[in-house]
C-alpha cells in the first residue's frame, strides 16, 4: 500500500485556480520529483500536503490518504500532531524559514520536545548529534548560535536537521538547493540522499532543475498550469518524454556535455484566473490538434507512466502506426527533427 | 584581436571589514576583444559581480587600471566622464524589477538612454518602438509600467535598454538566473542574436556553467577575488587544469539519469568558503584542495600557460598536466 495517495487535488485561492488537478502517489522510501515552472502550483500542492493553506483557500480532493488515514477529515488539532512529526518540510529560503531570535539548537530540538515529549536537555543532545552527522564542525558551539551566524549552505543543513529530527515518513523539500552554489548544492543533495537511505523516509522533491531530478529522484511528476501533465519513473520520463511540455522543457535547458542550440518554448503559461477549458499547454504546443480544445484526461504511456495529452489516446493515428511496428522513440524522434 | 576593447590590469577592490580588508577583487588581469563574449563563472562571493560593476563604472576600484577602447578610465568618474563611458559600456542586471524605475512607463525607460545622448522627440520614440519589436514585445507594452510585465518581459526591456544606445560592450550580470527554464532559453537566444547582429563585446557573468558554455567563446573562472583559470571555453570545459575548475565542473548536474555523479562527489564535503582577506598569503583554494602542498599556503600562485592554450593559477600545474597527459595516453592506448 502506498504511503501517500492523492487523487485530483484542487485548490483555489479567491479567483485563482492554483491547483486544478494534481494526482500523486508515493511509496514508503520513494523519492518523487515534482517539476514545473513558477506559478504552476508546485508550492501550493506542497503547502496543501502539510495542511498549511490559509482558510481562504478552498481545497478538495477525490481521494487523499496518508499512512492509511483519510486526510480530508483531519481537524486542525490532528494536523498539528502530524506536521513536523510524520510529514516535515524543508523550505527554499532557510533565512526566512528559521526564527532569527532562537538559537539553531533550540529550533532543531523543538519538534522533539513537542512531538516526542523529550526533555530540553535530551532534545538538545539529539540536535547536536544530528548537526554532527550533517558534517557541521563544532556542533555543540554551533547549536548555541543564531541563524545570522550561519552561511547559506550551513543554514540549509540546519533546516534539514529540523525537518528530519523526528524521522518523518514523508519529507517535502521545496526547492531546497535553488539558492545555493553548485558545490554546496552537491553537498546538500548528498546529505539528503544519506538521510533518506538511513531512515527510509519518502521524499517529495520540488524543483525546476532537471539536472537535480536526474540525480536523486526515483520517479517524476511534471506540472503545468495547475495540473500534473506527466508522471512516471525517472527513466520513463527522461527517455520517453511523453508530454509535449516535458519534451519542450528538456530542449530548452542548455547542456554542459553536448552544447546544442536552445529551443525556447514560445508564449507564456495561461492565466489561472481564467484557465483554458481544453489542454493547458495547447496554446504553446507544436503538436496541437483540433481535439486539444477538449481537456485530455491522463492517458497511459507505459506501466505507471501517464501523460495528460491526446497524442497518447489509443485512437490517435500515431498509436496505430506504433501497433504496426513503429516504436515510441521513433515517433518522438521524428517530431523532434 | 588587434588591441583589446577592455583591458583591466592588477585590478583590486578592497572593502574595510573590521580590522582587516575584504578583498572582493584581488589583482585581476583581463582583456575583452571587440565583439568577443567572455564568460565569467564562480560561486557567490567570488567577486564576479564586483568585477563587472567596476568595469561598468558603478563601483570604484581600490587599485589597478581599467582601460576602455584605448583610454585609461579614472577611479572616480565625473558626470561627463560617466556619460561618455556609458555610451560604450552598458549593463543588464539580474533583478529586472529593481533595475527599472517603477514610476516610468516602459517606453520612457527605453528612451532614457537616448535622451541622455541628446536624441529626442520622434527619433527617440521611433527607436524605442523598433526595440520593443526587436525584443519581441507588443507595442502596447510600451504604455505599461514595470510591475505589469512578467519577469521574462521585464528582462527583455532590460536588454533592449542596454543595447539601444549601441554600446560596444554589454555586461550581463546573471541575466537569466531569476527566470524559469523555458523563459531562460528565450532570453539566452535573444542575447546571442543581438550580440551577433551588432558584434557587441560581452562580459557574461553567471553561475550556471551550461549557459556560459553555450554563449561564451572564452571563459574565466573566479575564486575568492582571483581569476584561477582563463582560456577558450572548449578548453576550459573539456580540459580543466585548476583543481577548483575541476571541482566546479564535477558538481554540475547535467540531467542524465544514467550517469549519476553525486556518489562520486564525496570529496565535495570540505571547508566552507571563508571571506578573502587582503592579508591572505598563499593560494586561497588550498584549504579545499586535495593536491595542496606546503608551498600552496606560502606564496600565491600566478596565472601560467597550460598545454591546452589556457592559463591556470596553480602551483601544481606541472603535476596536473603530467597526470592528465598520462591519462590521455592511457585512453589512447585503449
Amino acid at each position: 500500500m502506498s504511503l501517500l495517495n492523492l487523487e485530483s487535488l484542487q485548490v483555489s485561492i479567491g479567483s485563482v485556480q492554483a491547483v486544478r488537478d494534481v494526482s500523486l502517489s508515493l511509496q514508503a522510501g520513494e523519492c518523487r520529483a515534482l517539476v514545473g515552472e513558477s506559478g504552476c502550483g508546485k508550492s501550493v500542492t506542497a503547502m496543501s500536503l502539510l495542511g498549511l493553506m490559509p482558510g481562504a483557500a478552498k481545497t478538495t480532493a477525490q481521494q487523499w490518504q496518508f499512512a492509511g488515514r483519510d486526510m480530508t477529515q483531519l481537524t486542525e488539532r490532528d494536523w498539528r500532531q502530524l506536521r513536523g512529526n510524520q510529514i516535515a518540510m524543508i523550505f527554499q529560503n532557510p533565512m526566512t524559514a528559521l526564527d532569527p531570535t532562537q538559537t539553531i539548537g533550540a529550533q532543531i530540538a523543538e519538534p522533539l520536545r513537542i512531538h516526542k515529549g523529550m526533555s530540553r536537555r535530551d532534545a538538545k543532545m539529539r540536535a547536536i548529534a544530528l548537526l554532527e552527522r550533517l558534517a557541521i564542525a563544532n556542533p555543540a558551539q554551533r547549536a548555541e548560535q543564531y541563524p545570522f551566524e550561519f552561511s547559506g549552505g550551513m543554514l540549509q543543513r540546519a533546516m534539514i536537521a529540523m525537518a528530519v529530527v523526528c524521522e518523518p515518513e514523508l519529507l517535502i523539500a521545496d526547492e531546497p538547493t535553488t539558492a545555493l552554489d553548485v558545490t554546496v548544492q552537491a553537498e546538500v543533495l548528498c546529505l539528503l540522499q544519506e538521510m533518506r537511505e538511513s531512515s527510509g523516509t519518502a521524499m517529495l522533491f520540488i524543483t525546476h532543475d532537471l539536472g537535480v531530478v536526474a540525480e536523486i529522484a526515483d520517479s517524476v511528476s511534471v506540472m503545468y498550469a495547475g495540473q500534473t501533465v506527466e508522471s512516471g519513473s525517472l527513466n520513463q520520463v527522461f527517455s520517453t518524454e511523453a508530454h509535449p511540455y516535458t519534451q519542450a522543457l528538456k530542449r530548452a535547458v542548455p547542456s554542459l556535455e553536448n552544447p546544442r542550440p536552445l529551443e525556447a518554448i514560445a508564449g507564456t503559461p495561461p492565466d489561472l484566473r481564467k484557465p483554458p477549458t481544453g489542454c493547458g499547454f495547447a496554446a504553446r504546443c507544436s503538436q496541437r490538434m483540433a481535439v486539444c480544445e477538449q481537456a485530455p484526461p491522463p492517458m497511459p504511456v507505459g506501466e505507471h507512466h501517464l501523460a495528460r495529452c491526446w497524442l497518447w489516446h489509443e485512437d490517435h493515428p500515431q498509436r496505430w502506426r506504433e501497433k504496426e511496428g513503429f516504436t515510441k522513440t521513433s515517433v518522438i524522434g521524428s517530431s523532434r527533427s | 584581436m588587434t588591441s583589446p576593447f577592455i583591458k583591466v590590469s592588477q585590478l583590486r577592490c578592497h572593502f574595510k571589514s573590521g580590522e582587516n580588508y575584504l578583498a572582493a577583487v584581488d589583482g585581476v588581469n583581463l582583456q575583452i576583444g571587440a565583439g568577443e563574449v567572455l564568460g565569467l563563472v564562480g560561486e557567490s562571493g567570488s567577486g564576479k559581480s564586483t568585477l563587472g560593476r567596476i568595469i561598468a563604472g558603478l563601483q570604484a576600484r581600490s587599485a589597478g587600471t581599467v582601460c576602455i577602447d584605448g583610454k585609461d578610465m579614472p577611479q572616480h568618474y565625473s558626470r561627463r566622464q560617466f556619460r561618455e563611458m556609458s555610451t560604450k559600456v552598458q549593463m543588464v542586471f539580474q533583478d529586472s524589477y529593481a533595475s527599472l524605475n517603477p514610476r516610468m512607463t516602459i517606453l520612457a525607460s527605453l528612451q532614457e538612454p537616448l535622451w541622455s545622448l541628446g536624441v529626442r522627440g520622434k527619433a527617440a520614440l521611433d527607436k524605442a518602438m523598433y526595440w520593443l519589436d526587436r525584443v519581441g514585445l507588443p507595442r502596447s507594452a510600451g504604455e505599461r509600467y514595470p510591475h505589469e510585465l512578467s519577469g521574462g518581459q521585464r528582462q527583455r526591456i532590460g536588454i533592449a535598454r542596454a543595447f539601444i544606445a549601441e554600446p560596444q560592450l554589454v555586461i550581463c550580470d546573471e541575466p537569466v538566473s531569476a527566470l524559469d527554464v523555458s523563459v531562460q532559453a528565450q532570453i539566452i537566444n535573444l542575447l546571442q542574436e543581438l550580440q551577433r547582429e551588432h558584434n557587441t563585446a560581452m562580459l557574461f557573468i553567471a553561475h550556471d556553467l551550461a549557459v556560459v558554455r553555450f554563449l561564451a567563446s572564452r571563459t574565466a573562472v573566479m575564486y575568492l577575488g582571483e581569476i584561477v583559470e582563463i582560456g577558450p571555453t572548449t578548453a576550459v570545459f573539456e580540459s580543466p587544469r585548476h583543481p577548483y575548475t575541476v571541482k566546479l565542473l564535477a558538481a554540475h548536474l547535467d540531467g542524465n539519469p544514467r550517469e549519476r555523479v553525486l556518489g562520486s562527489l564525496a570529496d565535495v564535503k570540505a571547508v566552507a568558503n571563508k571571506a578573502p582577506l587582503a592579508s591572505d598569503s598563499g593560494c586561497r583554494f588550498a584549504p579545499r584542495c586535495q593536491l595542496a602542498i606546503a608551498a600552496c599556503c606560502e606564496s600565491p600562485p600566478r596565472l601560467l600557460p597550460s598545454l591546452v592554450d589556457t592559463e591556470a593559477a596553480c602551483h601544481r600545474l606541472a603535476l596536473i598536466e603530467e597526470g592528465s597527459s598520462q591519462i590521455e595516453l592511457l585512453s589512447e592506448k585503449e
